[in-house]
């Protein structure tokens, strides 16, 4: 499901952005009345997350989080808000005005508005953590169809409100909600435009739903008090033949092009953040798969949580920021969502 | 090279909207001959969903049940599935993103389905909800004649806009999954002014006479679709026969209707309409010759 057509986009601007707020493993579970039976830090490598600001006024939600880092995007671009013929929302916790959630209308009017991107075509899109890579790939066909010449795709996540949940109803040591305390609030923005190049642009991105397994991972309102939460099948989620449905799937697509993982040549690859165990389980079983090494993983996870459809460019930001992804760098970005959400996206990055 | 409707089907949404939507589905992909199986692309955009789910996507439970992209193995067809929700506009917004998969090659087909539902999933919730649930299915395909769908014209109002479907989890106690408030915040005339005007746009990007045009366009308040044709000049003006308001389903049921009743027969070129809140969509579509629902 991906194609090389002579206009090939590339990620012209990254931003992102994460609350002030700092909350450790130690200080989420004290006062539980059943402590998780697995230490999130030895499971998942995580031991502390940011947390939206619950005293600012006005609240500081998913929407103004999205805002947050769609300016800093813009600041980086060389674009304005004017310039951008299309704004794909990718929030799973829609979250305005503090905790409304908020169905209807899209995020993406209101960014759109705020922002003064007076022509953009708007729409949200949702499909778990892979939302963003969702909202890129859309982007990413619109432009190579010629459909828009650049947009913006951004999410925010104020998803520590499943955590708060989790704390508040966990009553068995491995419960469904385990999970849910790993997450992290956070905010990200890519603008994509239609002047890719060899060395800059996306090379290829695909996404699949195997919907065998939609529902292994499930996010509403409690039905225990007046808040969000998200029932995960830890087991049945992550696992070898979950991890198999990426690399079988993209060593077929590799095949079909006559090429190979090590033929690829990635410098980089970043997987979902939601736990660095899982992304070395995944990372060995690749080398396998693939008979390829697997180039160095990429992480922020530690210090941020799972910070849900924004991690990928939460990571990409974060190792940007410090220089540590040189110019002309080849990712892959490998999602690992409920759905459940399997793919990879290619892409080299230019002066980002 | 157009991309056309291969087939249409709807179904009432009785209690889960996800299981309308999946025989909605099941029911499209027969009449456009495609195995379940064989779906490159399903794009849900039903606003309004069974227990308020956020995660997954709506579009995976809704494969789940249309036996579609169940499980990934060599040879098999992927399905790439998510949800795009921009209100009553979603369905033209996913015709424009389905038009650039087919495009390029990503894809071969793509099943649009909506629907929307009270998140209690019962017939009488207990706060007003005004949207009539019936769920609908559209299955995209390109085509080698002039036939399919131009482009996509929207606009919006500009400056802070409300939410108008939402639930605040705060005041919602224990009900957060069956709860949910819809208001309906913008003057009628604006939207009708908003709709027509890019209903205007579309039909003059295809360099069509708005006299020689259908318009089919949702049903957000009574007076919608006869005031925007009015206003566009359009040679008959199409909107579902239902009570209430269908909403992200409702140009798929005015067109299935429509070709059932063979009230497009005189007419090349149709043009869909959605708007009726802070957002408007619009787009020409030239038939295919000689195609009945």
């Amino acid at each position: 499901m991906v194609c090389h057509d002579e206009v090939t986009s590339r990620v012209e601007s990254i931003g992102s952005y994460l609350p002030s707020r700092i909350v450790t493993n130690d200080e989420l579970v004290a006062g539980m009345a059943h402590p998780p039976g697995l230490d999130i830090q030895k499971v998942t490598g995580i031991e502390r997350r940011r947390v939206y600001d619950r005293d600012a006024q006005p609240p500081e939600d998913s929407l103004s989080m999205a805002l947050r880092a769609a300016r800093t995007a813009l600041e980086r671009s060389a674009y304005d808000a004017a310039d951008l013929d299309v704004i794909v929302s990718c929030s799973i916790t829609r979250f305005r005005d503090g905790d409304t959630l908020c169905f209807e209308p899209s995020f993406a009017l209101s960014i759109k508005n705020d922002l003064g991107a007076e022509r953009a075509i708007h729409f949200d899109v949702s499909n778990a953590c892979a939302g963003m890579l969702t909202g890129v790939l859309v982007v990413d066909a619109m432009i190579r169809s010629g459909a828009v010449r650049r947009g913006l795709v951004v999410s925010g996540e104020r998803i520590t409100p499943i955590a708060e949940t989790a704390v508040i109803e966990i009553a068995d040591r491995y419960d469904p909600q385990f999970a849910s305390l790993t997450v992290g609030d956070a905010a990200a923005a890519v603008i994509l435009d239609n002047r890719g190049t060899e060395d800059d642009r996306i090379e290829y991105i695909e996404l699949m739903t195997c919907s065998k397994y939609s529902d292994l991972c499930i996010g509403t309102a409690s039905e225990q008090g007046p808040r969000v939460a998200l029932y995960t099948d830890n087991r049945a989620m992550h696992n070898a033949d979950r991890y198999r449905l990426w690399t079988t799937r993209q060593r077929d697509f590799l095949d079909s092009r006559g090429s190979s993982f090590a033929a690829e040549e990635f410098d980089f690859i970043v997987h979902h953040q939601f736990s660095k165990p899982a992304a070395d389980v995944i990372n060995a079983l690749a080398t396998q798969e693939f008979d390829a090494e697997i180039p160095t993983s990429l992480d922020v996870l530690t210090d941020y949580g799972n910070t849900a459809s924004t991690s990928h460019f939460v990571v990409l930001d974060h190792y940007l920021r410090r220089g540590d992804i040189p110019a002309g760098s080849k990712l892959l970005l490998v999602p690992a969502a409920s759905g459940v959400v399997a793919g990879y996206l290619s892409l080299t990055l230019g002066e980002v | 090279m157009g991309v056309v409707i291969a087939s249409t089907a709807t179904e009432p949404i009785l209690a889960s909207g996800i299981d309308a939507a999946a025989v909605a589905v099941r029911e499209a992909l027969d009449g456009a001959g495609l195995d379940p199986a064989q779906v490159h692309a399903l794009i849900n955009v039903g606003v309004y969903r069974d227990s308020n789910i956020v995660e997954p996507a709506v579009s995976a439970l809704v494969s789940n049940k249309a036996g579609i992209g169940l499980e990934y193995f060599t040879g098999a067809v992927p399905t790439f599935s998510f949800d795009l929700m921009n209100g009553p506009c979603g369905f033209l917004n996913a015709v424009q993103v389905a038009a650039s998969l087919l495009s390029t090659g990503s894809v071969a087909n793509v099943v649009i389905c909506s629907g929307d539902v009270h998140p209690s999933m019962t017939p009488q919730p207990h706060e007003v909800f005004p949207i009539a649930g019936i769920a609908a299915a559209v299955v995209l395909v390109q085509d080698d004649t002039d036939a399919g769908f131009g482009v996509l014209r929207t606009d919006s109002v500009t400056g802070p806009v409300e939410t108008e479907g939402g639930v605040t989890i705060s005041k919602a106690g224990t009900t957060g999954r069956a709860s949910i408030t819809v208001t309906r915040s913008i003057d009628g005339a604006a939207s009708v002014a908003l709709a027509a005007s890019v209903a205007r746009s579309a039909v003059e990007s295809a360099q069509l006479d708005p006299a020689g045009v259908a318009l089919i366009a949702g049903c957000p308040f009574e007076w919608f679709g006869a005031e925007v044709g009015d206003m566009l000049g359009a040679g008959g003006v199409v909107v579902p026969e239902h009570q209430g308001d269908p909403h992200t389903s409702s140009l798929q049921l005015a067109y299935q209707q429509a070709m059932k009743n063979e009230r497009l027969v005189e007419y090349r070129d149709l043009v869909f309409v959605a708007g009726g809140g802070p957002t408007a969509a619009a787009i020409t579509y030239r038939q295919k010759i000689g195609v009945r629902a």
